[in-house]
């Protein structure tokens, strides 16, 4: 089943990619290249899953992880990591603060799609 | 003064008992007279009255005048002798007796004169005896003293009270310069103190030292095999690694504890900046990589994409791919600064690196080298991997270029240089080929350092340049090194005894009761002084004269820290009086761009801080000090002594208590007198020499000699 996913990353090259593999998942698809833009589209675009790079501009992919854990209203989106911060202690970190699922740059775009679509399908299993 | 008043005193005693004795004759001889004979004395005596008193008034001043020449030619020149010769067997055996008048006392003065002078050379026998004996403690002492002055760390030693005992240069640097002037750095004013006898938690947090003086007493108690303590402080804005390492005495028992200081600052800073750029360089490699292998996957996973979309994905690999090779060189560029900080040299013959190199070269370039054997002893300071890869890298581009094999070795001194000739036969060697090599990096094969050419070249401080002799088709390439005069020996240098500065070791302060016990029952010679002049703009404070200059050294167990010196001349705002010019020398233009009194003195009070303060005639610089309590809100709490009140207890009977009088008398030299820190030290000198004299007259601890002091006719004199 398709779902709403939201791509926040302020490098132009992995989101080109990004989004083309998405649109191929079936998937619709919003843009943010910082930490402003992606709050805003989180309230316009009510994604389903939000693919999220942690340094970013503005607000930084961590504290936009927690501002979603926070707030009830967005309590079923699903958050994806997707960051080159690859120690242990930065996946710690995101995990604790809520992220459904942690990936570090580089990866492998089909475990990453797999990914995601397991994530979707899980949440719409339990609603 | 007071032998005459005693004097006087028995005199009056002596002529009472004379009058009772004529008196009492007197009687006797009347209640015997018949008493007509004694109506007949009455009317004798009635008419001629001169008859019974003239004998009185002329045997009254006949004893007077007797007395007072014995008094003048005997009783005080003898005291006066007594004083003398107890100076002579105490602290001046050079002292000598002024001949008097009288003839008796002249003999004997001159007497005692001839046995002092025997006194004097016998003496000074034993002293020698005692001076050689104690030169063998010394030279131990200065050998350790020189050991530490040697480590590149900061060493300071303490006792169990955190005195300090005993410190190096080096940690003198590292915790900030106690002697320093004020005007040279103000920044001095906020210099923690480091000195012999005072307290290290001026330095380090006093929690700080007593949880390593508890960790090691645990690990003793636990009989660890490790007994060192560690902490890392900033002292001075400098990041300090502090180890303590104990003192312990025969029953292995901690009596104090040394402190071993080296400074991390910039080990610190190199390893965050390199963490910094190995995470940096690690995150946006990850960045590229990512964005390669999604495009690489998005191409090859979904084939059917058009065209525009395929080339899209082929910029983003191609974009990526470069600049994931800049950011390399970039971070082997910011690399190679943060290594080159790291960069040690060490000091090697020169002859021995030709047969390095040779090893070296002929194996990684496959190329003949052949050694010139030298028996100059050369020697030079280089990082040998680095620099047997200049050479390598230049002969195997040689070799490469111009088809050369067979390379020789030679090297020899010009001037105060050291030379490394490369020669070979051949093509003569293009110049612009050296000039191409400079801003290279010396990777063959891709091995070697990140470095240049030309930073090898300045880190070396050396130079290259290329010779020819072009009819048998000889090139050079020669490299010039400073050579290196003094290379340091296997065997640590130990300086000469009397190189040594005498005032960094002192051991007896082992033996010093803690700091809480009562400064006044403590003895006069185990207290430490700060002993300090002033010179002023004139003598009257209340009327506006001001301190122009400051001087103090101080005293730790007898001992003059010379090295310790307080000197700072203070600007007093107002013009110096034209006679205080001529006493002291100092000149208006000398005092202009010095710090005030207000900033002079909270920096001398924290020097004088925990000591007894002693002047020669304190009350005169005390009364200075007073009048800028106020203004500069500095008290000075400490307990005073004063040289001349000291001195007039220990010879009531000499007139003079000036500084000079009184060095004269107990034998210490005058020099740089009327500056304030030449006073210091004559008053300084004057006060070790009174110590011991005191003694004599019972006048041990502080606070007897303080009651003594306030007895004497000089305490009266008020300015």
């Amino acid at each position: 089943m398709a779902g709403k996913i939201l791509i926040v990353d302020d490098e132009p090259n992995i989101v080109i990619s990004l989004e083309f593999l998405m649109n191929q998942g079936g998937y619709e698809i919003e843009v943010a290249r910082d930490g402003k833009q992606a709050v805003e589209a989180l309230d316009k675009f009510q994604p389903d899953l939000v693919l999220l790079d942690v340094m970013l501009p503005y607000k930084d992919g961590f504290e936009i992880c927690q501002m979603i854990r926070e707030n009830p209203k967005w309590k079923h989106i699903k958050i994806v990591m997707l960051t080159a911060k690859g120690r242990e202690m930065d996946i710690n970190k995101g995990l604790a603060l809520g992220a459904d699922a942690y990936i570090t740059k580089p990866f492998s775009t089909k475990e990453l799609l797999e990914k995601v679509q397991e994530i979707l399908n899980n949440s719409s299993n339990d609603a | 003064m007071k032998t005459q008043f005693n004097a006087w005193f028995w005199f009056g005693i002596i002529t009472v008992l004379l009058f009772l004795i004529f008196g009492g004759g007197a009687f006797l001889v009347w209640t015997n007279l018949q008493p007509q004979e004694k109506a007949y004395l009455l009317e004798f005596l009635s008419h001629h009255p001169a008859f019974l008193i003239t004998p009185f008034i002329l045997l009254f001043f006949a004893f007077a005048l007797v007395f007072k020449w014995l008094m003048d030619n005997y009783f005080l020149p003898l005291e006066k002798i007594l004083e003398a010769l107890k100076i002579i067997r105490t602290v001046n055996p050079s002292h000598r007796i002024k001949v008097f008048t009288s003839g008796k006392l002249n003999r004997l003065a001159e007497d005692i004169n001839l046995m002092a002078s025997r006194y004097e050379e016998l003496t000074g026998r034993v002293d020698e005896m005692i001076d050689s004996a104690k030169k063998e403690v010394e030279e131990e002492k200065n050998t350790l003293a020189a050991l530490m002055s040697e480590l590149p760390d900061g060493v300071i030693v303490c006792n169990m009270e955190g005195s300090v005992l005993l410190y190096n240069q080096q940690a003198r640097r590292l915790v900030g310069n106690s002697t320093q002037s004020l005007n040279q750095q103000q920044a001095s004013l906020a210099h923690p103190w480091l000195g012999i006898g005072r307290s290290i938690f001026n330095i380090f947090t006093k929690s700080m030292i007593l949880h390593a003086m508890n960790d090691l007493l645990d690990r003793l108690q636990r009989d660890s095999t490790t007994v060192t303590s560690q902490f890392v402080t900033m002292v001075n804005g400098r990041l300090l690694r502090v180890q303590m390492v104990p003192v312990l005495d025969k029953g292995r028992e901690m009596n104090g504890f040394i402190l071993v200081l080296h400074n991390i600052t910039r080990e610190i800073e190199t390893y965050r900046q390199r963490d910094y750029l190995l995470q940096v360089l690690m995150e946006n490699v990850r960045a590229s990589l990512a964005s390669i292998r999604a495009a690489i996957e998005m191409i090859v996973d979904y084939p059917q994409m058009d065209t525009q979309k395929r080339d899209q994905f082929y910029d983003i690999i191609k974009m990526e791919a470069q600049r994931l090779s800049s950011e390399l060189d970039q971070t082997v560029s910011d690399f190679s600064v943060h290594f080159k900080a790291q960069w040690p040299l060490e000091n090697i013959l020169s002859s021995d690196f030709l047969f390095l190199m040779q090893r070296r070269i002929s194996e990684q370039c496959q190329v003949s080298i052949s050694v010139e054997e030298t028996d100059q002893e050369l020697w030079i300071n280089v990082d040998s991997y680095s620099f047997v890869q200049s050479c390598c890298f230049m002969i195997n581009a040689i070799k490469e270029k111009l088809e050369v094999t067979e390379f020789r070795l030679s090297t020899g001194k010009e001037k105060r240089f050291v030379y490394i000739d490369i020669r070979w036969e051949g093509p003569p060697f293009p110049r612009e080929m050296l000039a191409s090599w400079y801003g290279k990096s010396l990777l063959i094969h891709g091995e070697g350092i990140p470095f240049t050419l030309k930073e090898v070249l300045e880190r070396h401080n050396a130079e290259i340049w290329s010779l020819k002799d072009e009819e048998q088709q000889r090139n050079t390439l020669r490299i010039m090194l400073p050579e290196l005069i003094t290379p340091t020996p296997e065997v640590p240098y130990v300086k000469k005894v009397s190189e040594l500065p005498e005032e960094f070791y002192d051991f007896d302060l082992f033996h010093q009761p803690g700091q809480t016990e009562e400064l006044d029952n403590k003895p006069l010679s185990e207290l430490t002084y700060t002993v300090f002049d002033t010179e002023t703009t004139g003598l009257n404070p209340s009327e506006g004269d001001e301190i122009i200059s400051i001087g103090a050294v101080r005293i730790v167990n007898g001992r003059i820290l010379k090295g310790e010196i307080f000197e700072q001349l203070v600007n007093p705002g107002r013009a110096i009086s034209t006679s205080s010019v001529s006493v002291h020398g100092i000149q208006m233009s000398m005092l202009e761009g010095q710090p005030t009194i207000e900033e002079v003195l909270p920096v001398f009070h924290r020097y004088a801080e925990n000591t007894i303060l002693v002047a020669h005639n304190a009350a005169f610089d005390m009364r200075f000090f007073h009048i800028k309590e106020e203004e500069t809100g500095v008290v000075f709490t400490n307990p005073i002594l004063d040289t001349l009140l000291l001195s007039a207890v220990v010879h009531p009977n000499q007139e003079r208590h000036s500084l000079e009088a009184i060095a004269d008398r107990l034998g210490i030299p005058l020099i740089g007198r009327h500056t304030a820190v030449g006073d210091a030290l004559v008053t300084a000198e004057v006060l070790l020499k009174l110590i011991p004299l005191l003694k004599e007259k019972g006048i041990v601890t502080l606070k007897e000699a303080r009651e003594a002091s306030q007895k004497t006719l000089y305490s009266r004199l008020k300015y």
